[in-house]
Order: C-alpha cells, then sequence, then structure tokens
C-alpha cells in the first residue's frame, strides 16, 4: 500500500497518511505507528529512497520510490489481481 | 507507560531508540515533524493545545513499539526461512488448489463413518471429508472449519464428485499452511 501511495509522486510520512485515506475514500486509516517503521524497512530494503527538502517551509523527510520498489508494486499489482480475481470467482461478486 | 506529550513522547522515543546519536536525532526530527502537523491539524478542529498532543501522540501508539518496529533488522537466516516457507507454501497451495479444482476423481468429499465424531457435541456428527492424492482434512458442512485432519479415512461414502468451491478453498489453504509450517520446521537452526 505505501509502495502504491508513492507511484503517484514523492511524500513525506504525514502526506502519505492523508494521501493513504483520500485514494480509499477514508477506508484505510494508516497509524503512523504502522507506518513509520514500514517505511524505514522499506528503504532497508532499497524499495524506497528518502531525502531531506522544503515543504511549506519546513524542512521535511520526503519519500519515493525506487526502481526496485517500482518493480514490486508491479508484482504486488498483479499479486494483487490474480487473488482478486479469485475471490470474486469463489464468492460471486460482479465487481 | 507512553507519555501523552509530545516532549515526553519524543523523549521515550529517542531513548528506547537503538543506533547512533546521528540516527536516533533524526528519527526523532522525522517523528517531531509529524507531530507538528497532527497537532496543529486537531487545534484546527477546536481541540486544545494538550488535546490535541494526546490525540497525535495517541496515533503513534506505544514509544517502546514504534522504537522496537524501527529499530528492526530483517535476519538472514530467518528470511532464508521463510523464503522457503512461502515457496512451499506457493507450490503446495498451487498443487492442492489443481488437485481440488480439477481431478474430481481424485478428490471427492466424504461423509465420515468415524465414530469419533459421534455423539460428540463439540464436533460435527456428520464431517465432510475432502480427500487428496496424499493429504486429507475433515470439513464442518456447515462452517467449514477444519476439524481433523491427517491419515485417510476411507470409511465413509462418496456424496459428491466435486468440491463446493468454498471448500476446495479452505482445504487448499489447510493443505498449503500445514506443509509451509512442516517446513519451516525442518530449517536447521
Amino acid at each position: 500500500m505505501v509502495l502504491g501511495a508513492l507511484q503517484s509522486g514523492p511524500a513525506h510520512g504525514y502526506g502519505l497518511v492523508l494521501r493513504m485515506r483520500e485514494l480509499s475514500e477514508g477506508a484505510f486509516d494508516l497509524k503512523e505507528g504502522t507506518l513509520y517503521p514500514a517505511l524505514h524497512r522499506l528503504e532497508r530494503a532499497g524499495r524506497l529512497a528518502s531525502t531531506r527538502s522544503r515543504h511549506s517551509g519546513r524542512e521535511r523527510r520526503v519519500y519515493s520510490l525506487t526502481p526496485l520498489g517500482e518493480q514490486a508494486l508491479q508484482e504486488e499489482r498483479v499479486a494483487w489481481t490474480l487473488f482478486s480475481r479469485g475471490m470474486r470467482g469463489v464468492l460471486g461478486g460482479s465487481g | 507507560m507512553t507519555p501523552r506529550d509530545v516532549a515526553g513522547f519524543l523523549a521515550e522515543l529517542e531513548r528506547r531508540l537503538g543506533g547512533s546519536p546521528e540516527r536516533r536525532a533524526q528519527v526523532v526530527a522525522e517523528i517531531a515533524e509529524h507531530l507538528d502537523d497532527l497537532v496543529s491539524e486537531a487545534r484546527a478542529q477546536g481541540f486544545d493545545q494538550a488535546a490535541a498532543e494526546a490525540r497525535g501522540v495517541e496515533r503513534f501508539g506505544s514509544a517502546r513499539r514504534l522504537a522496537r518496529g524501527l529499530d528492526r533488522r530483517p535476519r538472514a537466516p530467518w528470511a532464508a526461512r521463510i523464503a522457503v516457507a512461502l515457496g512451499a507454501l506457493g507450490l503446495c497451495g498451487g498443487f492442492a488448489h489443481v488437485q481440488l479444482r480439477a481431478a474430481a476423481p481424485v478428490v471427492g468429499v466424504y461423509v465420515s463413518n468415524d465414530q469419533r465424531y459421534a455423539g460428540n457435541p463439540n464436533s460435527n456428527p456428520n464431517p465432510v471429508t475432502v480427500l487428496g492424492q496424499s493429504h486429507l482434512v475433515a470439513l464442518d458442512p456447515v462452517s467449514l472449519r477444519v476439524l481433523r485432519r491427517g491419515a485417510v479415512v476411507l470409511t465413509g461414502r462418496i456424496v459428491y464428485e466435486s468440491l463446493p468451491p468454498e471448500a476446495a478453498l479452505v482445504a487448499a489453504a489447510d493443505f498449503a499452511l500445514n506443509t509451509a509450517l512442516l517446513v519451516r520446521t525442518l530449517q536447521p537452526d
């Protein structure tokens, strides 16, 4: 989810929470206590990169996808498509 | 107990974080920036300063848990074990799925005559048993909860030639999970 929320561009932690809330139309309210460990873990794994940059007059740590992160996102997307298609078949949904 | 004010929370986080002083300072600065935003947001909604800080801190949970999450490093041997288990999970899940879905003559649904189920109020007296080539699970026909797994029970009568998809899914997941756990158990420390 974090990788997906960053595909539209770099963001700092607070911006990511807002973006995920907006993209999911309020369905996902990711808590910060979960978000930051995930961000740091993804960065250590080389899927995210972070830089210091100025936002609204303040210095912020901003995260962006690396090529490895883009690739991981693509793989996650394929896996999710297969899973959701399977679940739709089992549950008989049309969406 | 985690303090409910921003300064106290950040002090406890810094005390609990591992790594170099520079790294700890960077992490605390990043969390402080985020808390600033949360407090401003709550103030704009009409909360007083103390309540706004408490709301912000609450979103981070306990400082101890956050520090532990931020410090966590993947351990290579364990990661390798998980990779093997997940590989097995995928392989066995795929195998079970194909077996259960495509091979109607191999996979059947039994109503068992196993007397252990008879008269047991905690078990279904009429369990459905899913047969695979080398694995068997007994499912509750109503809830599809796994009642029993292990040796093949052949004393029953076939009631379906193929599985309802929900039963196939449960059986495949059970088969894959148990195989993955077995692989994990067999990994040397």
